[in-house]
């Protein structure tokens, strides 16, 4: 453990993550503003107001909207006099049903999954953070949180819906269901979630209250 | 500002990729960062042939994706199968142009350049081509943000097949390019994740 001793002292110092740039870092950024890696622009700090407690909050309300999202239909067709109503839970039912079991297993992990573990471990942060409750699990849940963020689709779902909506409007008349705007709400706050998250703070905290 | 060849490697450092804490380098043993334990290495190991070889099967199946069907459509009045371009051009035959612009963006665009790019950038940390690393750095941040939109035709879809399902009218059947363009986006997302950005530096750390 020499060599973690060893950092301390240069704590004023990080390497931006993109280009490998020593930097220092001793001038602290205020609320609201990004600090940049002067050689390949990467943003290094975004602070922003109460980071903890807005990611809560926003994955709180996406929580309650998720299954709403998930299982009340999104979209009303008529097609020939009979109406359908279909929810996402139906469309991956269908991919199952009809035998596309990798696609199925796409859209299950893009939209369904990946969606909701990232609240989850969102929701297990913050709270473990704000009680300031020692866990061993906090890193490797900020761990996967980092990489889960990659493989979360929604906002492509969302945009497929309206390509879809307008493909079939010559055949079926369509409405909008219940589920499409629990769909958006929860796919608002998701984005909103991410723009607040402080992932610099969120580290130091980790550390602090860690072990 | 430090002076422009410094980087944290030459100075002894290490960067964390995972939670980006700063560590001293240890030539003797592999470094596991203390913050979130997981292994530290300099640059990403096998990063360049990782990439490579993700990007180059992407590549290959991208083409079958192309000339295959992607689905099926059968009607009463009319039976139809598309590839991804007579798709495109069908949105444009019934008026729906915008649509149509968006459909070919997200699945045959996007695809083509993300994989030329990545390429581009791969040759240049291959070959040292050290004077577009600045051009490079903002190709591959647009790869890496822009590479998860062509899933759209695949949503798509799957939406269709749901709704056509629950009807009896009509009947959708996915083709096996909706299964190999699938494959094609996640191994080029692959590709762009096992590349490590701080390579395309490396040679002006060196030579300043």
């Amino acid at each position: 453990m020499q060599s973690v001793s060893n950092i301390d002292k240069h704590e004023h110092l990080c390497a931006c993550p993109e280009c490998d740039l020593l930097i220092d870092n001793t001038a602290q950024v205020k609320e609201g503003y990004i600090s940049q890696c002067p050689r390949c622009h990467h943003v290094l700090q975004h602070p922003t107001r109460l980071s903890m407690r807005n990611n809560f909050l926003c994955v709180f309300v996406g929580l309650v909207f998720y299954f709403p999202a998930m299982l009340l239909p999104i979209m009303r067709f008529t097609m020939l006099g009979n109406t359908q109503a279909l929810s996402i839970f139906n469309c991956e039912q269908s991919l199952f049903s009809t035998g596309n079991w990798v696609i199925g297993l796409v859209v299950f992990f893009t939209i369904i999954l990946i969606p909701l573990a990232k609240m989850i471990l969102i929701i297990f942060i913050t709270t473990r953070i704000y009680y300031k409750i020692k866990s061993h699990y906090l890193a490797a849940s900020f761990k996967w949180y980092n990489q889960l963020t990659k493989w979360g689709m929604l906002d492509i779902f969302m945009l497929s819906i309206i390509v879809s909506a307008i493909k079939l409007h010559d055949d079926a008349e369509l409405e909008p269901g219940i589920g499409l705007y629990a769909f958006i709400i929860l796919l608002l706050t998701s984005a909103l979630q991410t723009q607040l998250l402080n992932k610099k703070l969120t580290w130091t905290l980790i550390e602090r209250h860690g072990e | 500002m430090e002076n422009k060849s410094d980087s944290a490697l030459q100075n002894g450092y290490l960067c964390c990729r995972a939670c980006h804490k700063l560590l001293t380098y240890d030539t003797q043993k592999i470094t596991l960062c203390p913050r979130c334990h997981s292994k530290v290495f300099p640059r990403v190991p096998y990063s360049l042939a990782q990439s490579w070889a993700l990007l180059i099967s992407g590549f290959i199946l991208y083409i079958p994706a192309n000339i295959l069907p992607i689905m099926s459509l059968n009607k009463v009045t009319e039976m139809r199968t598309d590839t991804i371009m007579s798709g495109v051009i069908n949105l444009v035959k019934i008026d729906m142009a915008p649509i149509a612009i968006i459909v070919f963006v997200a699945s045959i665009l996007v695809p083509l350049l993300k994989m030329l790019a990545l390429a581009l950038i791969l040759f240049a940390v291959q070959f040292h081509w050290h004077r577009s690393a600045v051009v490079n750095t903002k190709m591959y941040r647009l790869v890496e943000f822009i590479g998860r939109w062509s899933m759209l035709d695949i949503f798509v879809i799957s939406i269709l097949v749901a709704i056509v399902k629950f009807n009896k009218v009509a009947s959708v059947e996915v083709e096996p390019a909706a299964l190999l363009f699938a494959i094609v986006v996640l191994l080029t997302m692959f590709a762009a994740l096992r590349f490590d950005s701080r390579l395309i530096w490396d040679d002006i750390n060196e030579h300043g």
